[in-house]
């Protein structure tokens, strides 16, 4: 392997030239960073032990290519949307090869070249790989913004023997998002279901847009039995989209400060009017829109300062 | 009679960022760049506007952490080594400039100057404690200081658990409580993240007020009759202030906001990172890692202008610049309060403008001046006139109007897409836990006499706050410094479970708690028992 060092500091064509050298399939077709990491054979991101079975499990089974793309983006492999099947394995696989035996790869940090004087202890703490797990089922639902609602789920063990059993009997898995909205929910009566098919080896968040701010909503994994009964492995707690427009309602409350009272009245709606920034253009890209969405005048972004 | 006011509010905060274990430290720099270019050029303005009997009223929250790095006698120390070597910097630059361009040299001997006299300020008059600056002008009413959530923790994605949230306001107080010697009147919630039902923690510990954005006004259960500029009291009996956009899109805005004027400095041309390395290697970081020393000789020039064709600065012509915009805001002021006056029928509006502090000093060097003309100009008798937020509430409130907010943040797009998404979304499944655990802790260890435990009890729940900071999510979502904010996290996460194991299994490591207590030293008077669950 190459160091990757050195070859950072070259141009495309002098690494294209390598990768031909080199034997790297598709090597006329990639971008710099693919380039890189084809000649070195590694990404950035560290394989952890069960990131190591994760891609095992996928390469041994009969991965989709979305499967592929989906673990691509998740060792921080760049790829491209074209990309064969065959291909995406192949950069997969070279991942592998450089953490044969799924160790976590140590991440160690600089200590920002200081002396240590007054340190108590001179073994300075590594910081490891966090876990992910608990040992505990929980499935959370946080709300993003009015449109968006972010899931996240962890197994128990036994839970987890559960889904290997499902996944031996081929049963696919869905994460189903339930809108609740004023109403008590006995599992049948949502307002509207959204499904999700996903592979739970390989996935423990998920973003979904939903169709309605103000709204509540509740999120479950499970999968279909024989019957065609959805049965759920874990429910999440209630999420409620912020609301994005102006309230409907047509009272006031008002409080009198020094007497305390209370009184009601009719509302005329704001005196104010209400002036936000649009978004808006001559020829529409509304993918690139919808991206931008509303800009807001807002802080501005500084440079590490929270 | 004033037709109406105006509430400016300056959010100063850093994250708790303090390593005794280092004798330097380069994030430990953005405590000391903010104490040079934002805190006492602040408390600079405030005497000068004192001394001319000038009238000012500012609301200014001081967040827990940041207080208690400014109360801490090592960084205190820290800092003024670092200010010595800025002014020993400044000498070499007065030199060196002798033979460049005049300008450079004219602002060399400005920054020495300068410099010096924050040491003077810091050092001999308030003895290293700029927080007795503030409260001295609290107590002459001019300014009214704020507390912030304990660790500016972001509370809309904590909101399923109340022990979280309470513990993060409660301890918000006492920290301030502690600081300052009284109790705070108001909160500044961390981005301004309000969720309804916050409120409720907040008469818990009788905050009489706090902010949120304007949508959170826009949106709320009730149209709110007057928009932003009068205060809505939620049904716990808090009120609420909201942000007033057109304060905001004049000062913030990137396009057309002031700081962005061509005379003024330009902040990404600093000798740090212009002289070569064998001259200025004693001054950036110890690794070599060139940083901001704060010696800036060019100004913003023009829109689109490479930082190398930037045009030499002059501090006095953009003081003249400063002055003038804060004439331009002054008077935008008085119409917009004249116009709503009218509009409310004879009802006067109270314009509120938050803002980062920092920006008025460390992103903007010239906004300090801004403030101080800006008062000066007020009080040239307008119709608007500067008040602080109890100021308004005790005598100009009679009826205000019963409501709740709607969920709203100030950052990016006004939700919570800043502190989740896919770049920090891997912290949440922790601190939950972190969350869960500490209340576990906390019920099980309530009656705890053991003063080894309870020292284990309380270091955990340090560590969770800790862990909690907004700024470690924000920084992972911005990409600048982010291995640091990471390592944070991760650092506090484990320590946590380090803790939580020993009280599992009952084995308290001694050695190893002091180390945590020594290194992770936030809230001295913290007590575990604030996540216990209400019996």
């Amino acid at each position: 392997m190459l160091d990757h060092e050195e070859l950072t500091g070259m141009t495309v064509d002098k690494l294209k030239k390598l990768g031909r050298e080199h034997q790297i399939k598709g090597y006329y077709k990639m971008r710099k960073e693919e380039l890189l990491e084809a000649l070195t054979g590694f990404s950035q991101s560290p394989v952890t032990e069960g990131t190591h079975r994760q891609i095992c499990a996928l390469l041994e089974g009969e991965p989709k290519i979305y499967e592929l793309r989906k673990m691509a983006k998740q060792l921080g492999l760049t790829f491209q949307r074209n990309m064969k099947k065959t291909e995406l394995i192949d950069r997969i696989k070279r991942v592998l090869v450089k953490h044969p035996n799924g160790k976590p790869s140590s991440k160690t940090f600089s200590s920002h070249g200081t002396s240590q004087t007054k340190q108590k202890r001179t073994q300075p703490e590594p910081v490891r790989e966090l876990k992910n797990s608990y040992g505990k089922d929980k499935m959370v639902g946080l709300a993003v913004n009015p449109h968006w609602i972010h899931f996240y789920w962890v197994f128990s063990s036994q839970t987890e023997h559960l889904l290997d059993e499902l996944a031996q009997r081929e049963i696919t898995m869905y994460l189903r998002v339930y809108d609740v909205s004023m109403i008590q929910f006995d599992g049948s009566n949502a307002h509207r279901t959204l499904e999700y098919r996903l592979d739970l080896k390989s996935t423990q968040k998920y973003y979904v847009h939903v169709p309605s701010a103000d709204a509540s909503f509740l999120g479950e994994i499970g999968y279909y039995n024989e019957q065609g009964q959805f049965i759920p492995l874990l429910r999440s707690n209630l999420v409620r989209t912020p609301a994005d427009s102006f309230s409907i309602k047509r009272e006031e409350k008002w409080l009198d400060r020094s007497s305390g009272f209370r009184f009601s009245e009719l509302s005329k709606g704001m005196f104010t009017p209400v002036v936000m920034k649009g978004i808006g253009g001559s020829s529409a890209s509304f993918e690139e829109m919808a991206q931008q969405k509303f800009v807001w005048v807002s802080r501005p972004i500084q440079s590490g300062r929270g | 009679m004033a037709r109406g006011f105006f509430s400016l509010v300056l959010h100063a905060h850093l994250p708790y960022i303090r390593h005794p274990e280092h004798e330097e430290f380069m994030e430990e720099r953005w405590l000391f760049e903010a104490i040079t270019e934002t805190y006492v050029p602040l408390l600079r303005v405030f005497q000068r506007l004192e001394k001319d009997s000038v009238p000012f009223a500012i609301t200014m929250s001081i967040t827990p952490p940041l207080m208690e790095m400014l109360e801490s006698k090592d960084l205190q120390e820290k800092y003024i080594r670092h200010l010595e070597k800025l002014i020993k910097l400044s000498e070499k630059e007065i030199d060196r400039t002798k033979n460049e361009a005049p300008q450079k040299h004219k602002m060399a001997q400005f920054y020495h100057d300068d410099f010096q006299e924050t040491l003077h300020i810091f050092r001999d008059q308030y003895h290293g404690s700029i927080i007795r600056g503030f409260i001295h002008f609290q107590e002459k009413g001019n300014l009214e200081i704020i507390t912030c959530n304990a660790t500016h923790g972001f509370l809309p994605l904590m909101e399923r658990y109340p022990q979280a949230v309470r513990a993060q306001i409660h301890v918000g107080k006492n920290t301030y409580r502690k600081h300052i010697g009284k109790d705070p009147v108001g909160m500044w919630l961390a981005e301004c993240g309000y969720t309804p039902g916050i409120d409720r923690y907040l008469a818990e510990e009788s905050i009489r007020y706090f902010f949120v954005d304007s949508h959170g006004f826009w949106y709320a259960e009730n149209q709110p009759r007057y928009g932003v500029y009068r205060p809505m009291v939620t049904e716990n009996g808090v009120m609420a202030f909201s942000r007033d956009p057109e304060s905001s899109e004049q000062v913030w805005s990137a396009e057309t906001g002031y700081p962005g004027d061509y005379q003024y400095r330009e902040f990404y041309r600093d000798v740090g990172f212009d002289r070569e390395l064998d001259y200025i290697q004693d001054f950036i970081d110890k690794s070599g890692v060139r940083v901001n020393t704060g010696i800036k000789y060019h100004k913003v020039t023009g829109n689109q202008i490479d930082l190398g064709a930037k045009e030499y600065y002059d501090f006095y012509q953009a003081l003249e610049v400063a002055k003038e915009h804060a004439r331009d805001f002054a008077w935008k002021k008085h119409h917009q309060a004249e116009k709503l006056y009218d509009t409310f029928q004879g009802v006067q509006p109270i314009i509120v403008a938050p803002f980062d502090a920092e920006l008025f000093g460390h992103w903007w060097f010239e906004g300090p001046f801004f403030i101080e003309h800006l008062f000066r100009e007020m009080a040239k008798g307008m119709s608007v006139e500067a008040i602080t937020p109890s100021r308004f509430v005790e005598n100009h409130l009679t009826t205000l109007q019963i409501n709740t907010p709607e969920a709203s943040t100030w950052g990016a797009n006004g939700y919570n897409e800043v502190w989740l998404n896919g770049s920090n979304d891997w912290i949440y499944p922790h601190l939950d836990e972190m969350i869960e655990r500490m209340i576990e802790l906390a019920n099980s260890f309530k009656h705890e006499q053991d003063p080894l435990k309870t020292r284990a009890l309380n270091q955990a729940a340090r560590e969770l706050l800790l862990a909690q900071s907004s700024d470690w999510a924000f920084i992972m979502t911005t990409g600048t410094t982010v291995e640091y904010a990471s390592k944070r996290t991760k650092q506090h996460i484990e320590r946590f479970m380090k803790i939580f194991r020993w009280l599992q299994w009952d084995e308290v490591d001694e050695g190893e708690l002091q180390h945590f207590e020594w290194i992770d030293s936030i809230f001295d008077d913290i007590d575990y028992k604030v996540y216990a669950t209400e019996s």
